[in-house]
């Protein structure tokens, strides 16, 4: 006992700053390193789980950035600790994010990852599902995800190609034509009687998912066959191309056509749905090669694909272009504000899964897998291996604006047609008219935009 | 560095395994200290056959001129026969006639060589020779100009007493280190085969492999410093045996050369001879280090050492990946931390409780650790330090700071535990348990008290290692494998060689040397055992494992994978419990333990 000197016995953070002068100067030395916030007062001060959580992301994220081992092991085990994989939303957010700052890191080439990962027979690498037309079909159908932009689109192209015999479809979709079948349902019962119907699609090579289980041949086959049943002529063409030149041939095959097919009475549909954001945009620098751009009829090395894209596309004077996709913005070359913005974005599709998919089911796993190779697309990947580069509406609106595209209005045809479709879902989801566009929110966060566009 | 391991390993595995093993190959040598010894005093001559009690197994000496082995052994015989004229003989100085006075030597003694004809050899004169040989070959690498049987230096074996335990690389006017290290590619057949032109050729056509000196039944001559790495060897575990029976006279001349072998090395290999050798003389002079070294400066270095490599990280993380789960459903969790130090296992600790799910315990700490020589309330600092933490990441906190000299002082009812259905106890010893070893009932004290906090795990991280037998070299032999590997480690830890944290970090293995290797009774603290021993005296004590987790395991790995920087480091699994190490070396373990049922029901 008289060995001892015992030290108070009141908790310390009620202890004022004391004996500061006898702090010696290597512990200061060390007290810069440690840990975050240890023991600066900001940083964690909300409380919030997910907030927190957040928070330690981006500390890692920096952590990494700046190769301060010790920083991120720490991070790294906490987040280990407190992200499982079957925990709730924001856990399993936050682990999809853990993982794709691992992978990251483990790109950064300091870590021999591979092997020693290997051999802790931990797995990284995320389990997309390939599904068949079925199991994609059931998949859209399930969440307003997609719906919306489905229903809203067709709505708008319908009205659009009202008097035309004959409708020229592009379909730029990351969802495999999974559109075209109602869209195709509602033209056969159009008042005049059917059209002909081209549908064109960019046979993008690389999968992004979800990833379907059949060539572009086979879907044609049978979204020729489903239109036959509904008296429908199909012509179904499929263009390679690719996002990373911004469609170049498929552009390049359209207007082949244009220049044959303008003067007759064909309508062109250009639908672009949750697709246009695998463009290349400015923030991907430098810009692929600018002695090799892809666009033959226009050199102009200032301009991002995107922009270029939109160009070509409205020099195809098209019937309508119909534009869907994520409000987010998931393009800046800051790790930390794309960390902080695919975040803040992303609890979305996670807290929404519990609405519709039993814990443990396989669609569940798929549906999850799916974001978090989004996850690790934003997170962990750079340059043109990023794709998932969303913009939100403000910045497409601009962009189509810039590209002599005016906006048109959806119809009351269309707002009804998505409210009844969202009345099949789960009460969290709503509908937002923002001048011409739909906003489709989840819990009152923008989730993804409609627009629809005439040549001005 | 890998292959200077190897050799480290090779080597030393052989001396350690069976002490009394000598390949007679080896013997003898001391006819070559004689080729040079010749115009040194008859007392040189004397020095020289004391330096003895020198092991080497044969594969070491396949790279010695052969014919001079045959020479040698013939010496060696002759030398344990009585044939003492030898020593005496008129050695020839014109190295021109090397050759023909080797072959006359062998006829006159007309001994043939006979491989282990001598396996026991322990008396100090028969060992004679070899660390003179060895001093020869390794010197004979940093240079090599002048010829080799120059008499311009006074260097003498039995050195001055009292200098530094190794003096600094003279080589340049080091008669020696004119030598060359020579090295046969193949088995002696003709008689006449090692000529003076092959020995002493210059390092340049030395250091190639395979080059071919004039005479095509010449053997091969080659430098190779790592040669020179297993004489340096093999020359600490002379020093260490030379201790270990009291010679101190000839463990001083070995001591001093060490310095100079381990002068001829790099790296890794260097620095740790370099401890090793200090630790030697610290204790062949009776010098020993200062104990009560400020500790916070030992503090500092183990910060060093926590950020230069993995072992510290992997102890905190392992050992918090139990606790936390211990915790898993507690409102009121108490740490008992045996050495508190910077406190830096427990910011991570706390963030996880913070965030778990169904929200944070109340978390206590009490933190151990040694008085301050200048009184400074270091623990309150770290205490204040972590309060703050636990302030912004919203837990509630509480911390008390015991300073004690030894855990074995420490008393449980001083440490106001509370109930069990109150508060869950965790003990936590990092690197603490061993130096209780010194202290004699230290480690029943301190398990008995540990048993009366009651806590619902003890998380233990202690060295795999043995540096607590009895036998003093077999302690030195182990401590020197073990602290190769851990240098090894750090020299592969990705950190850029300047480095202030890769220098600290060495200095706070080296101080554990040198309490290993130089430090007996009570100040002889780091007494690292292996986990087979902590285990039968934990469970003897009263305590079960507890089994760390495959998530632990996984963590583990994953974070060393991120960010060790070597892919030399293995995490593997030990009866429940998680081992660190370099390439196949386990060098720290981690394990976990619970009071054994029936002492948790009764308590309960």
């Amino acid at each position: 006992m008289m060995q001892f000197t015992e030290t108070p016995s009141r908790p310390l953070h009620q202890i004022t700053p004391f004996s500061i002068p006898t702090m010696n100067t290597t512990n200061q030395v060390h007290q810069a390193r440690s840990w975050p916030g240890f023991p600066t007062a900001k940083g964690l001060a909300s409380f919030g789980d997910a907030n927190c959580m957040e928070q330690l992301l981006v500390h890692c994220a920096n952590a990494i950035e700046s190769n301060d081992a010790t920083l991120a092991q720490q991070i790294l085990w906490v987040l280990n600790n407190i992200a499982p994989p079957d925990g709730d939303s924001n856990q399993r957010l936050t682990c999809a994010f853990l993982r794709a700052l691992i992978v990251r890191a483990a790109r950064s080439g300091t870590c021999k990852m591979l092997a020693a990962m290997a051999s802790a027979r931990c797995n990284l690498s995320i389990d997309t599902h390939t599904f068949s037309v079925i199991e994609l079909a059931n998949y859209v159908d399930l969440t307003p995800w997609h719906r919306f932009g489905f229903t809203a689109a067709n709505a708008a192209i319908l009205e659009a190609v009202e008097g035309y015999s004959v409708i020229h479809i592009v379909d730029l979709s990351s969802t495999h034509c999974m559109q075209i079948p109602t869209l195709i349902d509602a033209i056969a019962n159009r008042l005049e009687g059917p059209p002909m119907v081209k549908l064109t699609v960019p046979g993008v090579s690389k999968d992004l998912p979800p990833m379907l289980d059949l060539t572009y041949e086979e879907l044609g086959s049978k979204l020729v066959n489903f239109a036959r049943s509904r008296n429908v002529m199909l012509e179904f063409r499929v263009v390679p191309s690719t996002h990373a030149d911004g469609f170049a041939s498929l552009i390049d095959q359209l207007r082949l056509q244009h220049l044959v097919y303008a003067e007759t009475s064909e309508a062109l549909v250009i639908n672009c749905h949750m697709m246009l954001h695998y463009i290349p945009e400015e923030t991907l620098s430098p810009l692929p090669n600018a002695n090799s751009m892809p666009y033959t009829f226009e050199q102009s090395p200032n301009q991002s694909l995107r922009t270029m894209f939109l160009k070509a596309l409205r020099g195809l004077n098209p019937t309508i272009v119909v534009l869907v996709d994520e409000d987010a913005d998931l393009t800046s070359n800051n790790l930390v504000c794309r960390l902080r913005s695919a975040f803040n974005y992303l609890w979305i599709p996670y807290d929404t899964v519990d609405t519709f998919l039993p814990k443990g089911s396989k669609q569940r796993q798929w549906y999850e897998a799916d974001i978090c190779w989004k996850i690790e697309n934003v997170i962990a990947h750079e340059g043109l291996q990023r794709v998932e580069r969303v913009e939100p509406k403000s910045r497409w609106v601009q962009r189509m604006r810039n590209a002599e595209f005016r906006g048109a209005s959806f119809g009351e045809e269309a707002v009804s047609e998505v409210k009844t479709m969202l009345d099949e879902h789960a009460a969290g989801w709503g509908l937002k008219k923002e001048e011409d566009d739909l906003v489709l929110t989840w819990k009152g966060h923008n989730v993804a935009f409609a627009t629809a566009w005439l040549p001005a | 560095m890998k292959r200077d391991h190897r050799e480290i390993s090779g080597a030393t595995d052989y001396s350690s395994g069976s002490g009394s093993r000598v390949d007679s190959s080896s013997l003898g040598n001391s006819i070559k200290g004689k080729l040079w010894e010749e115009d040194q005093d008859a007392g040189g001559m004397d020095e020289l056959l004391a330096v003895l009690g020198y092991k080497v197994r044969s594969s070491d000496m396949a790279n010695v001129a052969q014919k001079l082995e045959m020479l040698e052994m013939v010496m060696g015989t002759a030398q344990e026969d009585g044939i003492s004229h030898l020593s005496s003989d008129t050695v020839h100085r014109n190295p021109s006639d090397l050759s023909g006075w080797v072959q006359s030597m062998l006829t006159e003694l007309n001994g043939p060589p006979t491989p282990n004809l001598d396996p026991v050899l322990t008396t100090s004169d028969s060992n004679s020779s070899n660390p003179r040989h060895q001093r020869q070959q390794n010197q004979s690498q940093s240079q090599s100009q002048s010829p080799v049987f120059n008499d311009d230096s006074e260097y003498d074996l039995r050195a001055i007493p009292g200098v530094a335990a190794y003096p600094p690389p003279k080589s340049d006017s080091d008669p020696e280190s004119t030598r060359k290290r020579v090295k046969t590619s193949m088995s002696s057949s003709g008689s006449d085969g090692y000529g003076p032109d092959s020995c002493f050729s210059s390092p340049q056509e030395n250091g190639i492999p395979g080059a071919v000196t004039e005479s095509s039944t010449r053997p091969i001559v080659l430098v190779d410093s790592q040669e020179t790495g297993v004489r340096l060897v093999h020359t600490l575990m002379a020093c260490a045996e030379a201790v270990q029976q009291d010679n101190l006279k000839l463990a001083d001349a070995l001591v001093k050369h060490i310095g100079l072998l381990a002068a001829s090395q790099t790296g890794a290999m260097r620095k740790v001879a370099t401890y090793f050798a200090e630790a030697l003389a610290r204790r062949i002079y009776r010098i020993f280090p200062q104990d009560s070294l400020d500790p916070s400066y030992t503090d500092i270095l183990q910060m060093h050492f926590y950020e230069t490599c993995p072992y510290l990280k992997f102890a905190h993380f392992t050992a918090n990946q139990a606790i936390l789960e211990a915790f898993a459903t507690a409102n009121r969790v108490h740490v008992i931390d045996f050495g508190l130090k910077q406190g830096m296992q427990w910011p991570a600790l706390m963030q996880a409780l913070a965030l778990r799910p169904g929200g944070p315990p109340a978390f206590r700490l009490t933190g151990i650790g040694p008085p301050q020589p200048d009184n400074t309330d270091a623990l309150q600092q770290v205490g204040w330090k972590l309060a703050q933490l636990a302030e912004t990441i919203g837990i509630e906190f509480e911390f008390r700071g015991f300073v004690t000299n030894s855990l074995a002082d420490l008393e449980p009812e001083m440490l106001d535990i509370r109930p069990p259905e109150v508060e869950v106890v965790a003990v936590n010893s990092v690197f603490e348990l061993h130096r209780l070893l010194a202290r004699p009932g230290g480690i029943e004290k301190v398990v008995s008290s540990i048993k009366a906090m009651k806590p619902k795990i003890l998380t233990v991280v202690e060295q795999e290692a043995n540096h607590n037998g009895p036998d003093f070299l077999a302690r030195f032999t182990e401590a020197l494998h073990y602290y190769s590997s851990l240098f090894d480690s750090l020299e592969g830890s990705g950190v850029a060689p300047p480095s202030q944290d890769l220098a600290m970090s060495e200095l706070y293995l080296g101080r554990q040397i040198c309490n290993v290797v130089a430090c007996e009774g009570m100040d002889r603290v780091e007494r690292h055992e292996p986990l087979t021993q902590w285990m039968s005296r934990m469970e003897t004590a009263g305590f079960s494992p507890v089994h760390l987790g495959s998530n632990a395991y996984k963590q583990a790995s994953m974070l060393l994978a991120l960010f060790a920087g070597g892919d030399g480091y293995r995490v593997e699994e030990n009866n429940g419990c998680l081992m660190l190490g370099w390439h196949t070396r386990p060098l720290i373990t981690t394990s976990a333990w619970r009071l054994a049922t029936a002492e948790t029901g009764a308590m309960s």
